[in-house]
């Protein structure tokens, strides 16, 4: 199955998950979500939606000044953004539980 | 743009792309966007030390655009922003105003005179720049459908289509295949009217739809061109169907043309005089028909009496002259008449009119000693011409003492 399918669902989770605890920039979240075993995450789909969840209200963004090239924006995750953490997170479990339920079930049936 | 993007060949360019493609977002988004950007593609710079390993890993600069536009929730792209906005105005209204006139011009291309093109020609000059934006894809067909007013006139239309009834629609839509038959009978009909001009411009129509119609179902940029080119075929095809069905009916019924007028023996009557029963002019008369229609006839009058009453029914009409660039009426009979009861005969004309008043109050013999005896007929002009002066550019001998 063609997972950027499934991405588009939990990507939102995704990146506030990975900014929860380290604030980071634009590639610092890609490098994350790479790392974190999402290979197929598409570098603009990430840029996309950090600015979309910043619009809602989630993130917070300050620009830190490089020496080695253009500035880099950070973002964070603001109280908002934690609250939509800890629902959206509660929610996936239990949407994992009950897939993980029936594909159980269909496997042993 | 910064020092080191200039040191990267391309990256300025890819940059530059991304932006256009996201040009309509908000000033200020699109900045905030470009401030995640610029350092990411710079990034994948580095990585990839190349351009095309740039658009290895992040696809083309529209594509990369296309999908954060995706993921961040924005509008799809239309021309909401300034200059694309009103490129795509500008595109729809050219093209509205080209078919209305092109249809005009169809409806007149076979009549006489001349300039009946001249409002296509500037139609077709204003059309050059919507043409040049819509072949660099500058506006594209989408950003003229995403218009407010396009789909407000699109779903009027098709509101209208609605309404017809279904029969109709479909024939209408079975007839669809003649048309090209139509256009060759429109060239065939515009050749033989034998109008030079306005056959080069049906044929340039006809080529230009022949050769843009069926590419305009895979290029929609040609769509305007070939709507433009067919509302003027169609305005041809109103005007040759128009003037075949009145002329069909004029045969049918039978009825000749009848100008107006009025006529006697088949020739046409400009002014009519009369005289009582001794020959004496009446200076003035209304005329009537059977129903007490008034007979009326346009009269020439000099500028001061104005327009008031021009076409009338009081007769004689008053004769204009001009001399020495003034306006003088001539109201007298412009022959002698024979007395009703002499032999009808062709009376001789004179050169100089009787005055109408003294014609009317003073007897047949002093009518016919104010006219020239050269001319005068032979029945009453008797008595030497007394006080009949020549054309007034004869000088006259009083000359005024200082």
């Amino acid at each position: 199955m063609d997972t950027s399918q499934l991405l588009k669902g939990v990507l939102d989770l995704a990146v506030l998950a990975v900014l929860r605890d380290e604030d980071g920039y634009g590639y610092d979240v890609l490098r994350r979500l790479r790392g974190g075993g999402l290979e197929e995450v598409g570098d603009a789909s990430v840029y996309g939606t950090l600015r979309r969840l910043y619009r809602a209200g989630l993130l917070t963004s300050y620009v830190v000044p490089s020496d080695e090239g253009p500035h880099r924006k950070y973002y964070g995750v603001n109280d908002a953004g934690r609250e939509r953490l800890v629902d959206s997170e509660r929610a996936w479990r239990a949407f994992a539980e009950a897939m993980d339920g029936i594909l159980t079930k269909e496997a042993a049936a | 743009m910064s020092a080191e993007t200039k040191a990267r060949p391309g990256l300025a360019e890819y940059l530059g792309r991304v932006r256009t493609a996201l040009a309509d977002l908000p000033a200020d988004e699109l900045a905030e966007v470009m401030e995640d950007v610029e350092p990411h593609v710079t990034e994948v710079f580095t990585e990839t030390g190349d351009l095309d390993g740039v658009i290895g890993r992040l696809g083309t600069p529209e594509a990369y655009a296309a999908e954060l536009r995706a993921a961040g929730g924005y509008p799809p792209p239309g021309p909401t922003g300034g200059s694309a906005l009103w490129a795509a105005r500008y595109t729809l209204l050219v093209t509205v105003v080209s078919i209305v006139v092109a249809l005009g011009s169809g409806l007149v291309a076979l009549s006489g005179g001349s300039g009946k093109f001249a409002v296509l020609g500037l139609c077709v000059v204003f059309a050059i720049p919507a043409l040049m934006l819509l072949f660099t894809d500058r506006v594209r067909p989408s950003d003229v459908e995403a218009l407010g007013s396009y789909r407000f006139a699109n779903r009027g239309a098709l509101a209208l289509l609605d309404k017809l009834p279904p029969r109709a629609v479909a024939y209408l839509r079975s007839l669809r295949p003649a048309w090209w038959l139509v256009r060759v009978l429109l060239l065939v009909v515009t050749l033989m009217a034998g109008q030079a001009e306005s056959a080069l411009v049906v044929l340039t129509v006809v080529a230009l739809v022949s050769w843009a119609g069926p590419r305009s179902r895979d290029d929609r940029r040609l769509l305007p061109v070939v709507v433009v080119a067919n509302a003027f075929l169609a305005g041809v095809a109103i005007a040759l169907l128009a003037f075949g069905i009145s002329a069909s009916t004029r045969e049918s019924n039978g009825y000749p043309y009848s100008p107006s007028g009025l006529y006697y023996n088949g020739s046409y009557v400009n002014n009519v005089y009369a005289v009582d029963e001794e020959g004496n002019a009446i200076p003035q008369f209304y005329l009537y028909d059977e129903d007490g229609t008034p007979l009326k006839l346009y009269g020439e009058y000099c500028e001061d009496r104005g327009n008031e009453r021009n076409f009338d029914n009081r007769f004689p009409l008053p004769r204009i002259e001009y001399r020495n660039r003034t306006c003088v009426v001539e109201s007298g009979i412009p022959f002698v008449p024979l007395p009703p009861g002499a032999t009808d005969r062709t009376p001789s004309v004179p050169t100089r009119p009787i005055s109408p008043g003294a014609s009317a109050s003073t007897p047949p013999t002093t009518t016919a000693s104010a006219t020239s005896p050269a001319t005068a007929p032979t029945t009453t002009a008797a008595t030497p011409p007394l006080t009949s002066t020549p054309a007034p550019s004869v000088p006259t001998t009083v000359t005024p003492t200082p």
